[in-house]
C-alpha cells in the first residue's frame, strides 16, 4: 500500500508540473499520434474494402462461371446451359420457380463527379430471380427497370460518385443509350457500385447474343451444394467452376490484405521513431528533473516508486497520443467513401473506411508500446542514479 | 574554428543526438522507400517503351477484344510500319502450372516488341511448331522448364476438344531488359490458338503498331481512335508508358489516400525531430552567453549552431537513404524478382531529401539561436 501510495504522489507530482514542460511533453503525444492515426487510417481502409467486398457473398448462394475463369469479366456461359442447370437438385424455388439467374456482367464508362476522364464501372444484366436471390438488394428511390426496355437502375455508390446518374438521366452505354430509372442498395456490399439492367438488354448492349457471363443460384440451404455439384458433374461437356458464393467474394478480397499489411508495415516503421522521439522527450524529463529526483530519494522515497512514476508518466502521454491519433483518424476518415480497381472485377468498386474496434484497439497498443519502451530506459536510468550525484547536479 | 565549436555541440549530450538522429533516419527511410514505391502507385515506371504505340480496348483495358481486323485499317496508315497483335490467355492459377498471362502473338511479336528479347532459334522452332511456347526467363526459373518440357494450363478460352485445358511446348526462353515481372510469362501462336478456341475466335487483347518516328506515332494514335470511335469496337491508343499511367490512374483514389497518408506520416516525424532540435538550442542558452563572454562574435556563434542542425540534419538524410537504398534489393529479391524495376531511388527524390533536412535544420535552429545572441550576456548566462 505504501508503495502504491508512494507511486501515486510522484505521479501527481510529476503530471501538475508536466504543463511546464509542455514542449516536450507535446513531442510524445504528437509523435505517437501520427503513428496511430496513419496505422488506423490504413487498417480502416483495409477493413473497409474487406468487408464490402466479402460481405457480398452468401453461404447458401453459388456462383458458376466457366472453368478456368477467375472472375465475372472472363467467364462466358451458354443460356442453353443455364436451362439445364436450372433442373439441378438443391436449388431453392419460389412459385415452382427455381431461384437461379443468369447475368451479364461488363463494364462500361463513365464520368466520376468533377472528372476529366471516365472511369470503369460493372454493368450487370440480371433476370427477374436475381432479386429474390438476393433480398438484400432494395430500391432506395425511383423503381426498378421494366424488363425488356433500356431502363438501368444505379447502385448507390455509383450514384454517388458518377456524374449525371440521377432519375431521367440519359446514359450512354457502349453504343446504346439507357434511361436511370431507381437507385438501389445492397446493405454496403459490391453491388453498390455496379449499374444493373435487364439480362436481354445488356445482352444486346454487350453483343453477348445468348450467352451470359455467370449463374447466381440460390441453394435449399448451405448442405445442398454437393446435390448441385453432383448434378452438375453428371455433364461431362459442361466446363463449370462451380463455388460458394461466399467463397468467391473472399477471393477477391485478397487486394484488402494487401493494404493491411502495407497499414501495419508504415505504422511499426513510424513507432518506431516515435519511440526515439519519446526516449529523448523521456530522458530530457528526467535529467531537467535530477534534483526533484534525488530530493525524493533522500526523502526515503526507493528508486522502483521513481520508475514507476515516470513510468506511468509516460504511459499516461502516449494514451493521450494514441486517443488523438485514433480521433483524429475517426473524425476524418470512418465512413469516408472512397473506391478503387477492385480484383476480380476490373473497374472501380467503393467502399467506406471502418474504424473499427479492433482496428483503434491496434492503434492503442501500438501506441502503449510505444510509451512503454519510450518510458522504461529513462525511468530505469533515473531509479539507479546515485542520490549523492543527482542531489550535486544543481 | 566552426569545426570545434559544432563538434563540442554535437558530443555535448551525446544520447540526444543519436536520438535526434535516429528519429530523423526513420523520417527519411519512409521519406525514401514510399517514393521509390510511388511508381507502382502511378504507374510512371521507366522502361516501357515509349516509339510503339499500343491499341487497346476503349471501354475495357483488362478483358476487353478487339477485332482482328481492326488491323486491315490501321495497315492502310501512313507512316506505320509494323503491326504485331495478341491477346492474352488468363490462367486458373490453382489449376495450372502458369503463375503469368499467356501471350497469344503473332510471328513477329519478338521483332517488333524489342522490350521482350529471345534467341533466334527460338524465333524459328516458334515458326516451325504450331504449339511452341517461349517461356519467359523467371517462370522458366521458378517451374524449372527446359526446352522440351510440357506447358500445361488451364484458361479462360475454351480448346476444340471442349475443355479448358492447353499444353505447349517449351522451345526458348524470352527476357526483359528491365521490368522482370514481365518475364512471368510465356509466348505463344495467335494463329494456331485462335483456330483451337471456340470462343470469341477473330479477336485480340491488344494490337502494336510500329510507327516511323514518335510524332507520326502521335499522329497514328488519334487516326485510330477517331476512326473507331462510334464502332461498338472503340480504341484507346497511345504509347506503352501513356497507357500504364492510364491503367494506374484506375486506382485513383487509394493513390491520393496513400500519398496523403504518408505526407502526415512524413510531417509528424519531422515535427517531432525539429522540435527536439529546437529544444536542445534552447537549453544552450547559457552555454551562447558563455561563448559571448569569450569575445566570439555573433554571427560565429548563429553559424555555429545552424552547421550543428545541418550535421544532425545530414547525417539522418545520408544514412536513411542509404538504408533505403540497401532495402530495395531486399525487397527486390524477396518478391522473387516480380518487382525489380518497379522501386527505384530516383535522383530528385535523393536531393529532395537533402533539401527537406535543410529547411529543417534552419527551421528548427534559427529562431532559438537568434534569441539566445539578442538576450545581454548576463540574462543569457542566468538562463542556464
Amino acid at each position: 500500500m505504501k508503495f502504491l501510495r508512494q507511486v501515486f504522489s510522484i505521479t501527481e507530482m510529476n503530471l501538475k508540473n508536466i504543463m511546464q514542460r509542455s514542449g516536450s511533453s507535446i513531442v510524445i503525444i504528437v509523435g505517437i499520434a501520427g503513428s496511430v492515426a496513419v496505422m488506423v487510417s490504413l487498417l480502416a481502409m483495409a477493413e473497409g474494402l474487406n468487408s464490402t467486398i466479402s460481405s457480398t457473398g452468401k453461404d447458401d448462394r453459388v456462383i458458376i462461371l466457366r472453368e478456368g475463369a477467375s472472375s465475372e469479366l472472363g467467364s462466358g456461359l451458354a443460356m442453353s446451359q443455364v436451362d439445364i442447370v436450372a433442373n439441378s437438385p438443391g436449388i431453392r424455388s419460389v412459385e415452382g420457380e427455381p431461384l437461379i439467374s443468369a447475368e451479364v456482367f461488363s463494364i462500361i464508362d463513365l464520368k466520376k463527379k468533377g472528372a476529366v476522364a471516365t472511369s470503369n464501372l460493372p454493368m450487370r444484366g440480371v433476370q427477374p430471380q436475381s432479386f429474390k436471390i438476393r433480398p438484400e438488394i432494395e430500391i432506395i428511390e425511383g423503381r426498378n427497370f421494366t424488363s425488356g426496355t433500356s431502363e438501368v437502375i444505379v447502385g448507390k455508390g455509383a450514384h454517388n460518385q458518377y456524374e449525371n446518374v440521377e432519375i431521367g438521366d440519359e446514359i450512354k452505354v457502349r453504343d446504346s443509350v439507357a434511361t436511370v430509372v431507381g437507385i438501389f442498395s445492397s446493405g454496403g456490399n459490391v453491388h453498390e457500385s455496379e449499374i444493373w439492367a435487364d439480362l436481354a438488354t445488356s445482352q444486346g448492349i454487350f453483343r453477348r447474343g445468348a450467352s451470359a457471363s455467370s449463374m447466381i443460384i440460390q441453394l435449399e440451404d448451405s448442405e445442398s451444394f454437393n446435390d448441385l455439384g453432383v448434378y452438375v458433374e453428371s455433364y461431362p461437356d459442361f466446363e463449370f467452376r462451380v463455388t460458394r458464393e461466399k467463397d468467391f467474394y473472399n477471393d477477391q478480397a485478397s487486394g484488402s490484405e494487401l493494404i493491411k499489411l502495407f497499414g501495419q508495415i508504415v505504422g511499426y516503421i513510424m513507432a518506431i521513431g516515435a519511440v526515439f522521439a519519446a526516449l529523448n522527450t523521456m530522458y530530457s524529463a528526467v535529467s531537467s528533473r535530477l534534483v526533484e529526483i534525488g530530493t525524493l530519494r533522500a526523502l526515503g522515497f526507493n528508486g522502483m516508486t521513481v520508475l514507476v512514476a515516470l513510468l506511468i508518466e509516460a504511459m499516461i502521454l502516449s494514451i493521450i497520443g494514441g486517443i488523438l491519433g485514433a480521433g483524429i483518424a475517426y473524425v476524418l476518415f470512418n465512413g469516408y467513401t472512397v473506391s478503387t480497381l477492385a480484383g476480380g472485377s476490373f473497374s472501380q468498386t467503393a467502399f467506406n473506411f471502418a474504424v473499427t474496434g479492433d482496428v483503434v484497439g491496434q492503434g492503442m497498443s501500438l501506441a502503449l508500446t510505444v510509451g512503454f519502451i519510450g518510458g522504461i530506459f529513462p525511468a530505469w536510468n533515473a531509479a539507479r542514479r546515485d542520490i549523492t550525484e543527482a542531489l550535486r547536479s544543481i | 574554428m566552426y569545426w570545434t565549436l559544432v563538434k563540442t555541440g554535437l558530443i555535448r549530450k551525446r544520447l540526444r543526438t543519436f536520438l535526434t538522429i535516429m528519429s530523423m533516419f526513420i523520417a527519411f527511410v519512409l521519406y525514401g522507400s514510399l517514393n521509390a514505391l510511388s511508381g507502382m502507385f502511378t504507374g510512371t515506371i521507366d522502361g516501357f517503351e515509349a516509339d510503339n504505340i499500343i491499341v487497346m480496348p476503349r471501354y475495357d483495358f483488362f478483358a476487353g477484344k478487339l477485332p482482328i481486323s481492326h488491323i486491315n485499317y490501321i495497315e492502310t496508315l501512313e507512316g506505320v510500319e509494323d503491326v504485331i497483335h495478341a491477346d492474352y490467355l488468363l490462367s486458373d492459377s490453382i489449376e495450372s502450372m502458369m503463375d503469368g498471362v499467356t501471350f497469344a502473338a503473332s510471328p513477329n511479336f519478338f521483332d517488333v516488341y524489342t522490350r521482350l528479347q529471345t534467341s533466334e532459334e527460338a524465333k524459328l522452332a516458334m515458326l516451325n511448331n504450331p504449339n511452341a511456347a517461349i517461356v519467359g526467363q523467371l517462370m522458366a526459373d521458378r517451374k524449372g522448364l527446359k526446352v522440351g518440357d510440357k506447358l500445361n494450363t488451364k484458361s479462360n478460352y475454351t480448346n476444340s476438344d471442349g475443355t479448358n485445358n492447353w499444353s505447349f511446348e517449351v522451345v526458348g526462353f524470352y527476357k526483359a531488359e528491365k521490368i522482370t515481372s514481365d518475364e512471368l510469362g510465356a509466348v505463344i501462336n495467335y494463329d494456331a490458338f485462335d483456330e483451337a478456341r471456340i470462343n470469341q475466335k477473330g479477336t485480340v487483347g491488344m494490337i502494336m503498331v510500329k510507327a516511323e518516328s514518335a510524332e507520326t506515332g502521335q499522329n497514328i494514335s488519334r487516326q485510330i481512335d477517331e476512326y473507331f470511335a462510334n464502332s461498338p469496337y472503340a480504341t484507346r491508343t497511345g504509347p506503352e508508358s501513356m497507357i500504364a499511367i492510364e491503367m494506374a490512374g484506375e486506382f485513383a483514389d487509394i493513390e491520393l489516400i496513400v500519398n496523403s497518408i504518408l505526407m502526415s506520416v512524413f510531417f509528424t516525424i519531422l515535427l517531432v525531430s525539429s522540435n527536439t532540435l529546437a529544444q536542445s538550442i534552447r537549453e544552450r542558452t547559457s552555454d551562447i552567453g558563455v561563448l559571448k563572454c569569450l569575445g566570439y562574435r555573433d554571427s560565429t556563434i548563429f553559424i555555429s549552431v545552424i552547421l550543428e542542425a545541418i550535421a544532425i540534419c545530414f547525417t539522418a538524410v545520408l544514412s536513411g537513404l542509404f538504408f533505403t537504398a540497401i532495402l530495395i534489393p531486399a525487397i527486390e529479391s524477396m518478391s522473387g524478382g516480380t518487382m525489380d524495376d518497379l522501386i527505384t531511388l530516383s535522383s530528385s527524390v535523393i536531393l529532395g531529401g537533402f533539401a527537406i533536412g535543410l529547411v529543417i535544420a534552419f527551421m528548427s535552429a534559427a529562431v532559438p539561436a537568434y534569441k539566445a545572441l539578442n538576450l545581454k550576456v548576463v540574462d543569457a548566462l542566468r538562463a542556464g
